[in-house]
């Protein structure tokens, strides 16, 4: 489209001003995502530098400082003992020793086998017993990537312990003292506060959710599947092959069946979740609002009342309220029956064409989430303050001129950013698709795999492939998948608005 | 909304008013039907399946009695479980989302950027990904299938507390920083300033997370069914409780409306909580975003 100056966008027709304003967003969406594409390896390059900028530290460290300093390289703490800060130096030492006898004695054993995750097979008798207790690859992989990913962080620890000799050095030379352990505590509890609120929670995420993701990524390289479950069987590293089958339908090693069906399924069902997401997440949020403006009206009576009305759903917890829809939509359920009242004939709302069942999906989410919308919506109608009404009415403005100036940027301008996220929460929406349908509506499509039902989404798919049939292998694929596209959406969207990055605005 | 009052009750006016009368009411029944055939179908009396009419021909209580004193039935277990989780998981989350909210919002030290992007990352993987590590992690602890899963259940519900750090966050950075200013000038250290200063001042959002995080556990059903799923039936939660009740035909036809009268009793501690804090929740809501 041609650049048109300020002056002829003013010139131009209302309505030819909102064509212009759709055309330049549909228009700038390649170039939007160009540059953030262009800016990924900036980012990995200023990352980068910032670590190397830290281990120039430690090099400056090794080079100005003195014996002292460059003992502790070797005995961690060193530095610390000498001057005098014994037990921030007992702390470095005590990890040291720990750190080793660590992977002498357990580590290294499982480090061993990483690269083929195992080469003894199990062996029984035939009455059942193990004779050969063999090689358990879950084992070796969980261990080995844990003991990498201490490794890594000891590696840290080792030179931040140079840094804290150097830093001592360099405070003892100017205030012939180096800071003591009183010192230390009071740090934790004032400039340091942060470390002591973040340490614990840091540490469960570490392990609930960041250890288990890393090893869940690893599997997606392997063929661990239910013809290869440990401890009776061995599985082994099988590259892109999982990735390859998924995406494209060719089986590279052979590992995997039926790539053809895993790719048609996994297109098929990205689809549908794209559209289901799409759809649930813009038909709340503008169904909310007009509710929201409607309830808020000033010559509507009982605002109380239908707010209460529609807010019970939020109270019930969801999934009582599901399962209950799911049994209503039944065959011989409560709302054929309520049809039949009015003489029209019943119909199978869940278990007979894909189109209904996704019509029904969607109803019952208006159902489910409108509600949150409405009394969001109320909240922001509340705040906006009334000074901006006064001013906009002594300038003559109209009610619809002011809700197209006031009202309307404001309510977007709060719930533009959460979008996204309901955007998001919408794609793993388990709960909605799951205890409703239980992802299968009609006749099984033969053409989908393991386990897949017509109207699944990524996220129940991966559901049933970890829990019903045992798929290890293509479940972390598809984890790996569901990240690159919420990524993806997520990260483009942030980055074209505003109020993330001015987050210091309204301090 | 000031500039509604101005409108005149022309006859215009009148016909919009009571057309909008007759669309909430109608969107009212819609959304208040299901709640009322729960506690219609929980009522019954004569049988126990679904049926193909509205009201019971016998009016009791029937399944209440039975869910609260059959020896078959576990729902007394159930509900203790969950709400010893719902009860220790908001507590602990609330406390964790709070603290890093302040940390992120208050102090400026390096590693806090990449730390927020680095959530920001970690919560767009899916959170069920894990489950068969964690699942490994947590049997290695003891923690399944013994009465000591629910702990594990809890351990899992608290683990990612932390990412949901975001909201907090947006409320404390409108409490201004001159407060924090004028304590530290007379002397108070970084933790008493969380305690005595921000925390009495952040009441919605306190409220609006425990809130969150005490209704989550009551209907969460892939993580638990995962964990506590599979284990003896007195240590499930109501959500698999009452969903294995009746996952499938022949179970339904014994217990649909057992289900209902579980549903009804679940449902109340929730719907009491939410309209004591409804206030709050709203407060909460919009109060991290924008203050105009």
């Amino acid at each position: 489209m041609r650049q048109i100056s300020s002056l002829e966008y003013l010139a131009m027709s209302r309505g030819r001003k909102i064509w212009y304003k759709i055309c330049s967003f549909i228009l700038d969406i390649p170039r939007a995502i160009g540059k953030f594409i262009c800016n990924i390896p900036k980012a990995i390059w200023k990352l980068m530098k910032r670590i190397g900028a830290w281990f120039m530290g430690v090099i400056d460290a090794i080079h100005y400082g003195n014996w002292k300093t460059r003992m502790s390289a070797l005995v961690w703490g060193f530095g610390c003992f000498a001057y005098r800060q014994i037990a921030r130096g007992i702390v470095y030492l005590a990890y040291q020793i720990i750190f080793i006898l660590y992977i002498v004695f357990f580590g290294s054993t499982y480090l061993a086998k990483f690269g083929t995750l195992g080469t003894v097979l199990q062996e029984r008798d035939e009455m059942g017993f193990v004779i050969v207790q063999g090689d358990n690859s879950f084992e070796i992989l969980l261990y080995s990537m844990l003991t990498l990913v201490i490794i890594l962080f000891t590696a840290v620890v080792m030179l931040k312990s140079i840094k804290d000799a150097y830093s001592n050095q360099l405070g003892y030379s100017i205030a012939e003292r180096a800071a003591t352990m009183k010192d230390d505590a009071q740090q934790f509890l004032n400039h340091k506060f942060h470390l002591t609120i973040l340490a614990l929670p840091s540490l469960t995420l570490a392990v609930f959710t960041i250890v288990p993701l890393l090893f869940m990524i690893l599997v997606a390289f392997t063929n661990y599947n239910r013809n290869t479950l440990p401890p009776a069987n061995l599985f082994t590293w099988v590259g892109f092959d999982n990735f390859a089958s998924i995406l494209t339908g060719q089986a590279l090693g052979g590992t995997a069946q039926d790539a053809g069906k895993w790719s048609y399924t996994f297109w098929h069902l990205l689809g549908w979740t794209l559209e289901w997401a799409i759809i649930a997440t813009l038909s709340n949020l503008f169904l909310g609002m007009i509710l929201a403006l409607i309830i808020n009206k000033r010559s509507i009576k009982l605002k109380k009342f239908w707010r209460t009305c529609l807010v019970t759903v939020i109270a019930v917890p969801q999934f009582i309220s599901l399962l209950l829809v799911s049994k209503m939509f039944r065959n011989e359920g409560i709302i054929n029956t309520l049809m039949g009242y009015l003489g029209v004939a019943p119909v199978k709302w869940l278990n007979d064409s894909t189109q209904l069942a996704k019509i029904v999906i969607i109803l019952v989410n208006i159902w489910i989430g409108v509600p949150y919308t409405v009394l969001t919506c109320t909240g922001i109608l509340m705040n906006i303050p009334n000074d901006l009404y006064e001013a906009a009415k002594i300038d003559g403005a109209n009610p619809v001129r002011m809700f197209g100036k006031i009202t309307l940027p404001y309510m977007m301008f709060v719930l533009g950013p959460s979008l996204i996220t309901t955007f998001v929460g919408n794609i793993n929406n388990f709960n909605i698709i799951f205890l409703l349908t239980g992802g299968q509506s009609g006749t099984m499509d033969p053409k989908l795999a393991m386990s897949a039902g017509d109207v699944d989404l990524l996220i129940t798919w991966l559901y049933k492939l970890t829990v019903n049939s045992s798929q290890y292998d293509m479940a972390s694929v598809l984890g790996i998948l569901i990240f690159i596209v919420v990524a993806f959406f997520s990260l483009f969207v942030y980055s074209r608005i505003g109020s993330v990055k001015n987050e210091e605005d309204f301090q | 909304m000031r500039y509604f009052k101005t409108a005149k009750k022309s006859p215009k006016n009148i016909v919009i008013d009571s057309f909008i009368y007759v669309l909430l009411t109608v969107i009212s029944i819609v959304w208040v039907f299901p709640f009322f055939y729960l506690i219609v179908t929980s009522l019954r009396g004569e049988s126990t399946a679904i049926v193909s009419y509205l009201f019971p021909k016998e009016w009791s209580f029937k399944n209440y009695e039975w869910l609260f004193t059959d020896p078959k039935s576990q729902f007394i277990n159930w509900y203790v479980n969950t709400l010893l989780i719902a009860i220790v998981v908001s507590v602990i989350n609330t406390l964790i989302t709070l603290l890093t909210a302040y940390a992120l919002s208050r102090m400026r030290f390096s590693g806090r950027q990449p730390l927020m992007k680095f959530m920001l990352i970690l919560g767009m993987f899916p959170g069920f990904l894990g489950m068969i590590c964690i699942y490994y992690i947590l049997n290695a602890m003891g923690l399944i299938g013994t009465n000591l899963s629910i702990v594990g259940l809890m351990l899992v519900y608290v683990s990612g507390s932390m990412m949901g750090y975001y909201v907090s966050k947006g409320f404390f950075d409108t409490i201004s920083k001159s407060l924090d200013e004028a304590a530290m000038i007379d002397g108070a250290s970084r933790s008493k300033i969380f305690f005595s200063i921000i925390l009495p001042l952040s009441k919605p959002i306190i409220i609006q997370t425990l809130l969150g995080a005490f209704v989550a556990p009551w209907g969460d059903y892939m993580m638990a069914n995962y964990i506590v799923g599979r284990g003896g039936s007195e240590f499930k939660t109501v959500a698999i409780g009452l969903f294995q009740m009746i996952d499938s035909d022949v179970k339904m036809s014994d217990n649909f409306t057992r289900f209902c009268a579980g549903g009804v009793v679940v449902s109340i501690l929730p719907i009491i909580m939410f309209f004591v804090m409804q206030r709050f929740y709203v407060e909460g809501v919009t109060g991290g975003s924008v203050k105009g």
